[in-house]
């Protein structure tokens, strides 16, 4: 066991830092920083650098003890709660640059949401470092970086190396760290918050909150986290169908999704939608009902595992692409779906 | 109010995959033929955005600014197709700017330049290098406040009101203007361009700028910038067989729900 430091006290110079970004709601990190940490605290990143958690907002007891179990040791929270009218990228982005500066030799990993894409852009041209967006791998050498990305729809992939004494990387779902040196930072068993002091009241947002609003259907995983997806286009036939999708998705704790189309044609809300101008998704499992697979669609579900299609079409672009495939109409194939899953769920109760 | 609405020229995204061709030694894309060029889809929403507020008062111009080569004034006029005003092409024909970085950096200079704009809307990000930095870096440059994410804008005084996604909904802000705004699918369809507006795009100004005069190797060093290197670019094409089920509904979704429980998935709250 080392002397943990603490984080302000230190110039960063010898030892390089890498902060973490934690997202959280209601005081418990989203299970995508969690994964996250998790894989910064027992890979490559903790051989490269003294790994810690950044959260903007205070933790509950149950969020630290989920940091804890994922290897965690060390959290670093502002000294001031942050105001409820505080535009929050605003906020992440001052507390972050302001940590970032302390650092001489740091990488920030912040996970590809809406929210970690932003911050980690404008982190990144706040203070003049290098930033690579949506990385699927980052290998660590000496102060040399190499990520692997897809780009053009996940189409290419490119591999770009980065040289900086502060770097800014947004995580894929579930990508890895490898350090080229292999060797193991000595773990600590402490367990620090440390609240840092950088003027979050100073952070000058020029936005103000006016309200937010959480659809309806939204009580389940988000898109972009979801281990199983259920995606619905124009086989569908109408609204009636989409009701169905979400009832499937609730029923399988997956969150429902949907081709451009039928997100144009009003049959679901247009953040339903996955593809080329809408969200991307890394699901386990994408069952696809009634989805011709056009190109637009399939960058959005591009790096999901398991793939099943299901559209009347043998024809259909989408088999190209699928693990499994049903030959079949899309709603009743989801009719039937939802008939055994309430079956099972009465046969278990 | 002055809008400039960055559009940029980029292969089509929804082209077969066997189009998108790597020349691996030279790290870029090679042209194919078949394979033709389109305005990147979110900016075709940004553009939408703006016209939106064009529609709805009669003080807002709007300037399509596209950076690239000498394809990309096609962007530009595409964009005075469908209703802006003038347009600005920033000349890069030896991809002097190919760096979403250095991008964000020209496009910053040259809307500075042109001095009064209250309004920069960009696309959340451009679908061919899928980076999603030149909204937020302009913004940063400019010291403006940005707005990610946008699926509704409303503009009075010196106010912009914007309803921006979230993973599970939606918020409403406020932001003081001059101001960056990203614009997202939330838009809705992008109108096309009409028989009337085509006509009189011929006659509107476009302002041809070349890259060296805003940005030269130097400003690299000046800006302090460190870039990172691409080391490497290939095209990914994974090799799928598909397993088809039985065509019968019933047993095709016993099989299939059997599939997800044998992953340990299927029932209760699945998610990374």
């Amino acid at each position: 066991m080392r002397e943990m430091s603490c984080f302000t006290e230190r110039r960063w110079t010898s030892d390089a830092a890498a902060l973490v970004a934690i997202e959280s709601r209601e005081g418990v990190p989203t299970s995508q920083s969690l994964e996250l940490i998790a894989t910064a605290a027992a890979s490559g990143l903790a051989g490269h650098a003294a790994v810690f958690a950044v959260s903007l907002h205070r933790l509950s007891d149950a969020g630290h003890d989920m940091l804890r179990a994922r290897g965690c040791t060390h959290l670093l929270v502002p000294d001031q709660e942050v105001s409820p009218g505080m535009h929050e990228p605003d906020g992440w982005t001052h507390f972050l640059s302001g940590l970032l500066t302390h650092c001489e030799r740091a990488i920030a990993v912040l996970p590809h949401t809406l929210l970690g894409s932003e911050v980690g852009a404008r982190v990144a041209f706040r203070l003049g470092c290098p930033v690579v967006m949506n990385c699927e791998s980052v290998a660590f050498s000496g102060h040399d970086l190499t990520v692997s990305r897809a780009c053009f729809g996940a189409r290419l992939k490119e591999q770009l190396h980065v040289n900086s004494p502060r770097t800014v990387v947004t995580i894929a779902g579930k990508a890895s760290f490898q350090a080229g040196s292999g060797d193991v930072r000595e773990c600590d068993d402490h367990w620090i918050v440390e609240e840092v002091e950088l003027g979050l009241a100073n952070a000058n947002s020029m936005i103000e909150f006016i309200r937010r609003e959480v659809e309806s259907q939204s009580v389940g995983p988000s898109l972009e986290t979801a281990k199983i997806v259920v995606g619905g286009g124009r086989g569908l036939e109408g609204p009636l169908g989409f009701a169905d999708l979400a009832t499937l998705a609730e029923m399988l704790g997956g969150a429902p999704g949907a081709s451009r189309v039928a997100c144009d044609l009003g049959w679901c809300p247009k953040s339903w939608q996955i593809g080329l101008s809408g969200r991307s998704i890394r699901a386990d499992w994408y069952i696809a009902f009634g989805i011709s697979g056009a190109s637009h669609h399939m960058a959005g579900c591009a790096r999901t595992s398991n793939l099943v299609a299901v559209n009347s079409d043998r024809s259909a672009e989408i088999f190209r692409h699928a693990n499994y495939g049903v030959v079949a109409d899309a709603r009743s194939v989801l009719r039937e779906l939802i008939r055994l899953v309430e079956e099972v769920e009465r046969a278990e109760q | 109010m002055h809008i400039v609405v960055c559009v940029k020229d980029i292969p089509n995204p929804e082209a077969p995959a066997a189009l998108f061709s790597v020349d691996s030694k030279a790290m870029r894309m090679q042209a194919v033929s078949g394979l033709s060029n389109v305005t990147s889809p979110f900016d075709e929403q940004a553009l939408e955005l703006a016209l939106r507020e064009k529609d709805r008062r009669s003080d807002v111009r709007i300037t399509a600014m596209s950076l690239g080569p000498r394809s990309s004034l096609q962007a530009v006029k595409r964009a005075l197709a469908v209703g802006a005003d003038d347009g600005v092409h920033i000349h890069d024909a030896n991809a002097r700017a190919d760096s979403s970085m250095v991008a964000a950096h020209v496009l910053a200079i040259a809307i500075r330049d042109l001095g009064s704009v209250d309004l920069v809307i960009t696309g959340r990000q451009a679908a061919d290098w899928d980076v999603g930095i030149v909204g937020c870096g302009i913004a940063e440059l400019l010291g403006w406040p940005v707005v990610c994410v946008a699926g509704r804008m409303h503009a009075e005084g010196r106010l912009v009101e914007v309803d921006r996604s979230l993973e599970d909904g939606s918020e409403t802000v406020r932001s003081a203007l001059p101001c960056v705004v990203t614009a997202s699918n939330e838009v809705g369809a992008p109108r096309k361009a009409s028989l009337r507006e085509t006509m009189k795009a011929g006659k509107k100004q476009i302002i041809v700028r070349e890259v060296e005069e805003l940005w030269s190797v130097d400003s690299v060093k000046a800006a302090g910038l460190s870039l990172p290197r691409r080391i490497g670019l290939s095209a990914h094409t994974p090799s799928v067989e598909c397993q088809y089920l039985a065509e019968d509904a019933g047993t095709a979704a016993h099989e299939l729900f059997k599939l997800l429980r044998q992953d340990g998935l299927g029932l209760g709250e699945n998610h990374a």
